[in-house]
């Protein structure tokens, strides 16, 4: 009875904030709302007797990964694109998406396992030992090997990530990392500010390697200010 | 409101898994703004952990005389693997802001040839 | 060592001898310039040098090879000569092995002694004749490259090595006589030889296969009895027509007969595949002295000698060879009578002998045309060699018109030219005179009318080469050009060929005057005829009317005959007579004048029947068949076209056509499997 409110408020909770996350104009709050989504399914979690990767899932998706992703959009800007347009893609992609939910997702789950109790035994141990230790058994009996792969792994994305990201194109100056503020996410006000910081910045430097900086302009059509930062 | 109070199944969250990873599809697919299609993605596989999760729990399979959880260790891994590729991914959308100066995938045509 | 069986056994080393010179011509004149580079001093004081050795090895090589032929003849002539063959798998595929080796037996040896008899002193006369030419070192190459095919070929052991060899002497001939290619008519002279023989080639393999088809189940069974034996050899083919001719006596032996038959056809310059022979004459003299006139052409003889079994199942083919042999005997003759170019003379000369050989063959008389293969090859070489000496010294001169009078200025060319006019007109018991006499002898055996043809024949080469004799050498000069002194390098050669053209004939006639003379040996007829030969020989010895007393008697007349006209025509009061006949019999002189209009007859099918034809097909392939392939493309082009939109770049739509395609896969897995 308890179980079952609960379980209906963290998945009303997780799929009106994924529908946030997608339709959400603005992308910080669906970064925001993403963060909820992600403390709704870490409820889901512990409903299903999952108590260590919840607690993993709010540390690592709630609060790491969030934050690489407000780190992502600081660097890029708050940009706006014109989305209402409704494209032949977006048409594709309901279609697709009903498809799988009508079609396939839902009758698949209906007729594979409608009502199917936890085995009670199950039940027992997890009330009396929690399923870390399981989790833990499992971990590193049968899955040792992936387990050392998975390590394997998260080294070579992070040194991946490094080489990805300090990586420099043709025109590009050093440590300069340009963004282009989107007229609606800058006030006048911050577009003046950084105008002067600008041209100070250009006077106390020389001719030439603004030249070079004005080069890549070249690749793009958008008109934009270049920050040095 | 008899479903409230009913009883949780497997298909429950099932269904609920099936939901949340066709939403991020529909953002996958949809979303302008490269970050945007990031958080889908993500939202993706914390759909399919919601399976593993979840069929863990309705049916561990004994093992020797204890359930062996591959069902968690799994979602552990996608944990890992998701982790990595949002660094990965994260600085991949760095370098293409810094090739393209813009997030908009509709720029991103280099596939094109 | 060097016992009797040293000589037999070790007989592939004459074909080695001047593969190794033609590498080591290749090598210096070919790889040596690209090494030092073909400006630079290295080269520059080398090069006169590898001229040289270029010519040594060459002639070395092919003295090695005499030296080696020469114990061979010794035991052929001796009677202890121990037919031999080794075999190597060459080609092999399961249970089919293609094989090359040598085979030594009476027939080999002699042309071995042919080519290298022959071969060694041509090169010995191409140094005198070629010797201010730019192309001297090449030149010897090519000759020893000819000298390789040509032994490889005499050696042998089956139809398919025959064939490779074949194909390598019709490549050293094309490139022989292109040797000037710069020189329009001997680039299209070459071409047109090569084309020629491509006609005849064909039919040759389609007559290997044909007879390998009808025979392969019997071949099968002999390989497995018989390790020694490979497939096609030649020995094989006479233990399966003399021993198990019931194999077969189903199959259409007249047609794969004459399919072997067209490659000699073309090789040895038969009607109506002669075309090609009297403008391989725009080729060096020495060329056409050594193969076209002594070697390369009379592999044609060569090859229907060494398939002869074959032949000789079928009466038909046996017919068709006789009267193609008797055809070109008098079509050649006739058109020798009215050529002033002095080697075209010859050309139709060698044709015209050519076709006596093929009629003897034809008739049954397999020595009588080896026999005289066996004798032209020596004096007609030695004609080529003077008509060569001949127009070296008058500055490159052909034209016999523009001859005369160079019997004191040339004389041992003179002396030489008359020697071998009186041996190839079969008179004075020269060479061609016993060879000649064999041909008729087997001729009147086997029909009468081709008796007479040919011994008219016989009259009509003494006119035509007495023609050429005295207009070249008696009278007065008539040309322009200062006659040049003979050349030692070029003297020698012809009076050491001068030799065989007189005597070897009667030498190897058998006749009993022969013991008079100390001179014990079989005759070339006793020496050359196989085993399987002999006895159908005997069978059919003689129905002729004539004995061979009478036949000597009739060739002889009809060679003075020819003799006198020409005598009475060229000499007495030049070109007067001539003229007076010319206008009697103008349009037979047309006739002979034109060649019988074979050219014109092969360039009007050509241009009437063969270029529409192929625009026909040409206009169907780029059509119909064009046409299909066209749609094929165009269809997939567009619809490339089409599909190419689903190539936006961008990556969203490539996601979503791949859960596209995964949603409909997993609807049709719903419909197909869940109940």
């Amino acid at each position: 009875m308890m179980e079952s409110i609960i379980f209906w408020v963290f998945a009303t909770f997780s799929v009106v904030a994924a529908l946030g996350v997608v339709f959400h104009k603005s992308i910080i709050y669906s970064a925001l709302f993403l963060i909820a989504a992600f403390l709704s399914i870490a409820g889901i979690f512990v409903l299903n007797n999952a108590d260590f990767l919840a607690v993993a899932q709010t540390v690592v998706y709630g609060v790491g990964l969030t934050i690489v992703i407000l780190f992502g959009i600081m660097f890029t800007g708050d940009q706006f694109f014109n989305d209402s347009a409704v494209t032949k893609r977006q048409l594709l992609a309901y279609l697709i998406v009903s498809l799988m939910t009508f079609g396939v997702l839902l009758p698949a789950a209906q007729f594979a396992y409608s009502v199917i109790p936890t085995p009670p035994m199950l039940r027992e141990i997890l009330i009396t030992d929690g399923s870390t230790r399981l989790l833990g058994f499992a971990m590193f009996n049968q899955y040792a090997l992936p387990f050392e792969v998975a390590s394997v792994l998260l080294l070579a994305a992070m040194v991946g990530a490094i080489l990805i990201s300090k990586k420099r194109f043709e025109g590009e100056e050093e440590s300069s990392i340009k963004y282009t503020p989107s007229d609606s996410a800058l006030t006048d006000e911050a577009r003046g500010l950084m105008e002067s910081t600008l041209t100070s910045l250009a006077a106390s430097k020389p001719a030439d390697e603004l030249d070079a900086d004005g080069d890549d302009a070249s690749t793009d059509n958008v008109p934009r200010e270049t920050v040095e930062v | 409101m008899d479903f409230l109070t009913a009883h949780i199944g497997l298909s429950h969250y099932l269904i609920l898994a099936a939901l949340l990873f066709t939403i991020g599809l529909l953002g996958v697919i949809t979303s302008r703004n490269v970050i945007r299609v990031l958080m889908s993605l993500e939202l993706m596989l914390n759909a399919v952990n919601i399976n593993f999760v979840a069929f863990n729990n309705f049916l561990a399979p004994m093992y020797g005389d204890h359930f062996l959880f591959s069902g968690q260790a799994f979602a552990i891994f996608i944990l890992t693997v998701s982790a990595a590729e949002a660094a990965v991914g994260l600085a991949i959308v760095i370098a293409l802001y810094r090739r393209y100066s813009t997030v908009d995938m509709e720029r991103f045509t280099a596939l094109n040839g | 060592m060097f016992d009797t069986a040293w000589w037999t056994q070790n007989v592939a080393l004459i074909p080695v001898y001047p593969l190794l010179a033609f590498f080591l011509v290749v090598f210096m004149r070919g790889a040596l310039p690209a090494i030092f580079g073909a400006d630079s001093a290295t080269w520059k004081s080398i090069e006169g040098p590898t001229k040289t050795l270029s010519m040594l090895a060459t002639v070395t090589a092919t003295f090695m090879g005499l030296l080696h032929t020469w114990p061979l003849v010794m035991q052929l002539l001796h009677g202890n000569l121990l037919p031999y063959q080794v075999n190597e798998p060459w080609l092999q595929a399961g249970q089919f092995v293609l094989s090359i080796g040598y085979l030594i037996d009476p027939l080999s040896v002699m042309m071995l002694f042919v080519v290298t008899f022959i071969s060694l002193f041509i090169q010995i006369y191409t140094h005198g004749y070629m010797g201010h030419d730019d192309g001297y070192a090449k030149f010897y190459g090519y000759l020893a490259l000819f000298n390789f095919s040509m032994l490889g070929l005499v050696l042998s052991t089956n139809l398919f090595q025959m064939y490779v060899f074949w194909e390598l002497v019709g490549v050293s001939s094309y490139l022989l006589i292109g040797f000037w290619y710069t020189k329009k008519d001997a680039a299209d002279a070459s071409i047109k030889a090569f084309l020629m023989n491509r006609v005849g080639d064909f039919g040759l393999l389609l007559g290997i296969l044909g007879f390998l088809y009808v025979s392969y189940g019997w071949w099968q069974d002999l390989l497995l009895t018989n390790p020694d034996e490979v497939l096609l050899s030649f020995t094989g083919i006479e233990a399966l027509v003399t021993g198990s001719p019931a194999v077969l006596a189903a199959a259409p032996m007249g047609v794969i007969a004459f399919l072997i038959f067209m490659g000699p056809m073309a090789k040895s310059a038969q009607v109506p595949l002669h075309t090609w022979l009297p403008d391989a004459m725009a080729g060096p003299t020495p060329i056409s002295a050594l193969i076209h006139a002594a070697t390369m052409v009379a592999a044609g003889i060569y090859l229907v000698g060494r398939v002869y079994p074959i032949f000789q199942l079928s009466p038909e083919a046996m017919g068709a060879v006789a009267i193609i042999g008797t055809i070109t005997a008098v079509i050649a003759a006739s058109i020798a009578f009215v050529q002033y170019d002095i080697k075209k003379a010859l050309a139709y000369s060698t044709c015209s002998q050519l076709g006596f050989m093929m009629a003897a063959m034809g008739c049954g008389a397999f020595a009588a045309g080896l026999f005289h293969l066996f004798t032209h090859a020596f004096f007609k070489a030695m004609l080529f060699l003077c008509s060569g000496s001949v127009i070296h010294a008058c500055e490159d001169e052909q034209d016999m018109r523009k001859m005369g009078g160079l019997w004191n200025k040339l004389p041992v060319t003179a002396w030489t030219y008359l020697i071998g006019t009186i041996s190839i007109s079969g008179m004075f018991w020269t060479s061609g005179f016993w060879s000649k006499d064999e041909i008729l002898v087997g001729a009147q055996n086997f029909a009468m009318p081709i008796f007479w043809i040919l011994a008219v024949t016989a009259g009509a080469t003494a006119f035509y080469m007495f023609r050429s004799f005295f207009m070249t050498f008696a009278g007065s000069y008539r040309g322009e050009a200062h006659v040049h002194k003979e050349i030692p390098a070029m003297v020698l050669p012809l009076a050491v060929l001068a030799v065989p053209s007189i005597f070897i004939g009667f030498l190897l006639s058998g006749s009993p005057l022969l013991a008079n003379i100390g001179w014990t040996f079989p005759g070339f007829v006793e020496l050359i005829t196989p085993g399987y030969l002999t006895h159908a020989a005997h069978g059919a010895a003689h129905h002729g009317p004539f004995s061979h007393g009478d036949i000597a008697n009739i060739s002889m007349a009809f060679g003075f005959g020819g003799f006198a006209l020409a005598f009475m025509f060229y000499v007495k009061p030049l070109n007067t007579v001539p003229g007076k006949i010319k206008t009697m019999f103008s349009p037979l002189f047309t006739l002979f004048a034109n060649k019988w209009y074979f050219d014109e007859l092969y360039n009007n099918f050509l241009k009437l029947i063969y270029l529409p034809f192929a625009n026909f097909t040409s206009r169907f392939d780029k059509g119909f068949v064009d046409g299909i392939v066209n749609l094929v493309g165009g269809g997939i082009w567009t619809g490339g076209g089409a599909a190419q939109a689903l190539q936006s770049g961008r990556v969203q739509s490539y996601i979503a056509t791949i859960f596209f395609g995964v949603v409909v896969l997993a609807l049709l897995g719903m419909v197909w499997w869940l109940p």
